[in-house]
């Protein structure tokens, strides 16, 4: 025959016949295009180019209105018999989907995490445009400086990047008029901030500028939750008045729910309604620094471009002001979105999480290729003989991939469930890392990411166990049964598989031991103090009602008096803060820390000045918290504001500034020269901003010097939180309208301060627990599967005088043989991957040759534990049976 | 077997297939007096309806395939005149059961042109 060369009209109608079904163009599509040449052919004597047109529209349309009814036959012929293949195989399907649910459920979870704060946007309009300014002084390591009330008024006139700056800062006041005198969170912002956040009030308005003006009526607006939890959502609270730092405040509007950053609080005020940010100190002195700047860029500029901006800003600031910047220090400042301002913190624990989900589901995925290679095997005939009967190589193919599609589908339901069975839990967890925690939720784009994890996985083993037993089709049917070099091939890539899973459980195995020692090693270290039963309470005053210095100072020493008295009470201290307090543990040292000079040595040009961290305690804090004295005295009654004043410091400061020499009687200044403290004495280190930080260089100072109650440290002769009643009321009968909030014991604070990593080991353990069970269970199942096949030649051998020993050891050793690559493998592969884990870990290298090698004899146990059965079956193979049986 | 219940059966079969397409009872019609192939249905459609019943490549061969997959029409064992085209064509044949189907339908049809007979449905309209 003439070998035809085919026009374009005849390549473009088999270009369209392809969108048919391969089944249908095997059966029809010769045809097709003789009716379809026909039919040109008469149009072509009819010479019409509208009848072309037409001709060519029809054949379109029929074949689009063609194709998808075709397609859906196939798949519901294919899903009916799917199911039915399921429902006989009752166990096979259960397991499948148990395992895939574990691996889509754990990567739903902890991806509903990661996009919710990662990912998606902040919940505002036009949320790029927002950006957080941080001051910096490099040199003394302070990252996060705040600004001061004339340093924002400069950023706010001089910017040309930003249609808005805004301030924030939190404070804590009580509240009156409502109940028991209440301490709530209060947020102290610019008049214009909602709107520069874009919120919308759900009742009554936000703040107006005139509410800013200095001498202002004082207004407050409520959280929705404060509104709604403590005021039962009253539709009439716009108007209302409560007392609060000795003035009339009204409410004037409640906000929507939305979240609140940087922290939540119950209600926001402007800011001339805090007694501190009008005070002249703050307006006029361009040092002291308290508050936090939130911006939106104007429209089409970048965060790049605003950072510029910010930054000449700042240096403008250094020329005008040098005594405030002095060039020592470093300082500098910069603008970054705000989204990834509030989850730096999150970021490295959810990717490493995320990558150990992500395992989970490999090995899940390897570990149902493996189980439906084992039923392929089984169903090989089956197969075959709808091969023979016509059925088309992609017709078996795609028959196999919606069988897997639906185990998929299936496992992808149950893991939704799982995921958001756990969601409670992960939201706990990753409050602790990051403000968008709240936000976590299954939205749609979690239920796609399921989606596409279900596809993603039945495609991955559907197609594994249909390519390796598709090559094998006719020859099965050919031999009537397995045949040895199929049966050979296919245990090949089981066995590969098996290594694989090994690989990635061990990888998983080494992530959690590495978090569970760095666990182990932060409980084993030394914090510096003995919290057991220690209690701290803290405590505020109306600040209005202590007009006077002297005033504070009788009414804080009636406090520490009472207490001292109460029944129980063995030390009572009054002290700024604890170690382990929740928020000396978020905002870390440079929260507390301060630069200071050391008498008589000068500082090169250009050299950064010491810095210290500070806290203001009465005599007894180092005894009620354990903290031992090395050299010198502590505190007594006698180092008040009458007398000179003294300082003690840590060890770490000690090192740091007089390695070789005794710091006492040394003098240190923090206000340029104007005052001097003498060191009376050095106390132990405290690692009070968590046990994984070590100790920076502190500077105590009599708590008589500074006018805040504070905290109220208590040690006691009994559980201390059973003595938080009885100190509430102590502190009560003192003055009544005193707060007390916050009670919580040394111990909690201290294991509260360890949350993080200690829920990040517990999900790798989980993961890794799992990893293990799944491999585990593989391993054996492959080596039953060997076994069996091998019933014959495990005959002969014993038959031609094996020894049943040898046979055992024939058969562990295979199991062995697979764990042991695997092993390796996964070595090769955490010690790629450390730099997911580094930062994470605490004293512990991310090669811990303990860690791998216990992590490894623990693989080999399990491993040698499931091929056991297999190979004690091996051994007890009779050969005449096994013979007779061919 | 009861007769009678097997002709139940048989006619709740047909049934299930009514209404039929357009395009599928014209099909069916073509067949019924003697096997085509699909050029040869789609051409006395077309000619039989006075081209109001138009079948492309597409729908043609997609109503062949049901009907085929149903049992109303069946490939005949007839092989193609080589002289006449050298195209391998496929003959095809109505059915006993595409046949009762076929009628089924004609009749169902005719009961509802019987009624619409009976309400007037086709009186001249009015001219205002």
């Amino acid at each position: 025959m003439e070998k035809q060369t085919l026009s374009f009209s005849q390549k473009l109608f088999r270009a369209l016949v392809r969108v048919l079904p391969f089944d249908f163009r095997m059966n029809y599509e010769g045809e097709m295009e003789g009716v379809f040449r026909e039919q040109q052919r008469e149009v072509e004597e009819r010479g019409g180019f509208f009848e072309a047109l037409k001709l060519w529209k029809e054949t379109i349309v029929g074949i689009f209105t063609t194709a998808p009814r075709e397609h859906w036959q196939i798949l519901t012929s294919d899903c009916g018999y799917a199911l039915r293949m399921m429902r006989k195989n009752a166990g096979f399907t259960a397991v499948a989907i148990l395992t895939l649910a574990l691996g889509i459920g754990a990567n739903t979870a902890i991806f509903s995490v990661v996009h919710s704060v990662l990912l998606r946007s902040l919940p505002y309009p036009q949320a790029n445009q927002l950006i957080f300014i941080r001051q910096q002084e490099k040199k003394l390591g302070i990252e996060d400086l705040s600004f001061s009330v004339k340093e924002i008024e400069d950023y706010r006139a001089q910017n040309r990047t930003l249609s808005g700056l805004v301030e924030y800062h939190a404070m804590s006041f009580t509240l009156f008029g409502h109940g028991d005198p209440e301490r709530v969170r209060t947020g102290v912002v610019s008049a214009n901030y909602f709107e520069l956040f874009g919120v919308q009030p759900l009742l009554g308005r936000t703040f107006l500028p005139e509410d800013e003006k200095l001498g202002a009526p004082p207004v407050l607006v409520l959280s929705y939750e404060y509104w709604k939890n403590d005021f039962g959502s009253d539709p009439e609270i716009v108007g209302k008045t409560f007392e609060m730092n000795d003035k009339v405040h009204t409410v004037v509007g409640v906000l929507p729910q939305v979240p609140q950053y940087p922290n939540e609080n119950d209600v926001y005020m402007p800011t001339s309604a805090c007694p501190f940010r009008t005070s002249k100190m703050h307006l006029e002195n361009r040092d002291m620094r308290m508050m936090e700047v939130f911006g939106r860029l104007k429209p089409g500029v970048t965060a790049a471009q605003a950072n510029a901006d910010i930054s000449t800003i700042s240096e403008g600031l250094k020329t005008a002001y040098p005594k405030s910047y002095p060039e020592n220090v470093g300082f500098a400042s910069v603008a970054a979105p705000l989204q990834e301002e509030l989850t730096r913190g999150a970021r490295p624990t959810l990717l490493l999480l995320l990558a150990a989900a992500a395992f989970v589901l490999l090995i899940a995925c390897a570990n149902v290729a493996n189980l439906t290679l084992s039923r392929m095997a089984k169903r090989e005939r089956e197969l075959a003989v709808r091969s023979a009967l016509g059925a088309g190589r992609s017709r078996l193919l795609r028959q196999l991939l919606t069988e897997s599609f639906l185990l998929a589908f299936a496992a992808g339901l149950l893991g939704l469930v799982l995921a958001y069975g756990s969601l409670e839990l992960l939201t706990d967890f990753v409050g602790r890392l990051t403000p968008r925690a709240r936000e976590i939720h299954i939205d749609s784009g979690v239920l796609w990411f399921t989606l596409a994890a279900a596809l993603g996985t039945s495609f991955l083993f559907g197609t594994l166990s249909a390519l390796f037993s598709r090559a094998n089709l006719t020859s099965s049917l050919k031999e009537g049964s397995t045949s040895a070099g199929t049966g050979r091939r296919q245990n090949r890539v089981r066995s590969a598989l098996i290594v694989c899973q090994i690989a990635f459980s061990f990888m998983l195995l080494i992530g959690a031991g590495l978090m569970l020692r760095s666990l182990v090693k932060m409980q084993q270290v030394d914090a510096g103090i003995v919290p057991q039963r220690v209690l701290a309470l803290r405590t505020s005053f109306i600040w209005s009602k202590y007009t006077s210095d002297d005033k504070t100072r009788v009414a804080i020493q009636q406090l520490l008096d009472r207490v001292q008295s109460e029944p129980g009470v063995l030390v009572a201290a009054i002290s700024n803060r604890y170690p382990f307090e929740p928020e000396i543990i978020t905002g870390g040292p440079e929260s507390v820390s301060f630069s200071f000079q050391v008498e008589g040595r000068a500082l090169e040009p250009g050299q950064a000045p010491p810095v210290s961290t500070f806290a203001a305690v009465s005599p007894d804090y180092f005894k009620a918290l354990g903290i031992p004295l090395k050299d010198g005295r502590l505190f007594a009654e006698t180092d008040n504001e009458k007398g000179p004043l003294v300082v003690v410091i840590n060890e770490a400061m000690k090192r740091q500034l007089w390695p070789n020499e005794n710091p006492i009687g040394k003098r240190i200044s923090n206000d340029g020269g104007e005052h001097w403290g003498t060191i009376v004495g050095t106390v132990g280190d405290v690692r009070e901003f968590g046990l994984d930080h070590p100790p920076v260089p502190e500077i105590y100072a009599p708590q008589k010097l500074n006018l805040s109650p504070g905290v109220l440290i208590v040690r006691t002769a009994v559980e201390p939180r059973s003595m938080a009643k009885a100190l509430t009321r102590a502190v009560h009968d003192v003055d009544s309208q005193m707060a007390v909030s916050r009670i919580l014991s040394l111990e909690q604070a201290r294991y509260e301060s360890m949350a993080s990593p200690r829920v990040t080991a517990s999900l790798l353990g989980i993961f890794a627990g799992l990893a293990l069970v799944i491999a585990t269970a593989g391993i054996g199942g492959i080596m039953a599967l060997m076994v069996s096949q091998r019933v014959r030649e495990i005959g002969i051998r014993i038959a031609l005088g094996a020894r049943p020993s040898s046979i055992l050891q024939m058969v562990l050793g295979q199991g062995m043989l697979l764990a042991v690559l695997g092993i390796g493998i996964g070595i090769a592969g955490a010690v790629a991957l450390t730099g997911l884990v580094k930062s994470l870990l605490f004293e512990v290298p991310p090669t811990d040759v303990l860690t791998f090698s216990g992590v490894g004899m623990t693989l080999l146990a399990a491993a040698a534990l499931a091929s056991y059965l297999p190979a004690r079956r091996a051994a007890a193979v009779d050969p005449n049976e096994a013979l007779r049986a061919e | 077997m009861d007769p009678r219940g097997e002709r139940v059966t048989k006619k709740r079969e047909t049934e299930s297939f009514l209404p039929l397409t357009p395009a599928m009872f014209h099909i069916l019609l073509a067949l019924a007096d003697g096997e085509k192939h699909g050029y040869a249905i789609l051409k006395e459609v077309a000619r039989r309806t006075e081209d109001k019943v138009r079948l492309s490549a597409g729908t043609l061969y997609g109503n062949l395939a049901r009907l085929e997959s149903a049992g109303l029409i069946a490939e005949s064992s007839r092989r193609p005149e080589l002289v006449l085209d050298d195209e391998r064509r496929r003959y095809y044949l109505l059915t006993e059961f595409g046949r009762e189907v076929a009628v089924a339908e004609a009749e169902r049809m005719e009961e509802a042109l019987g009624q619409a007979r009976a309400k007037k449905l086709f009186r001249k309209p009015k001219l205002a």
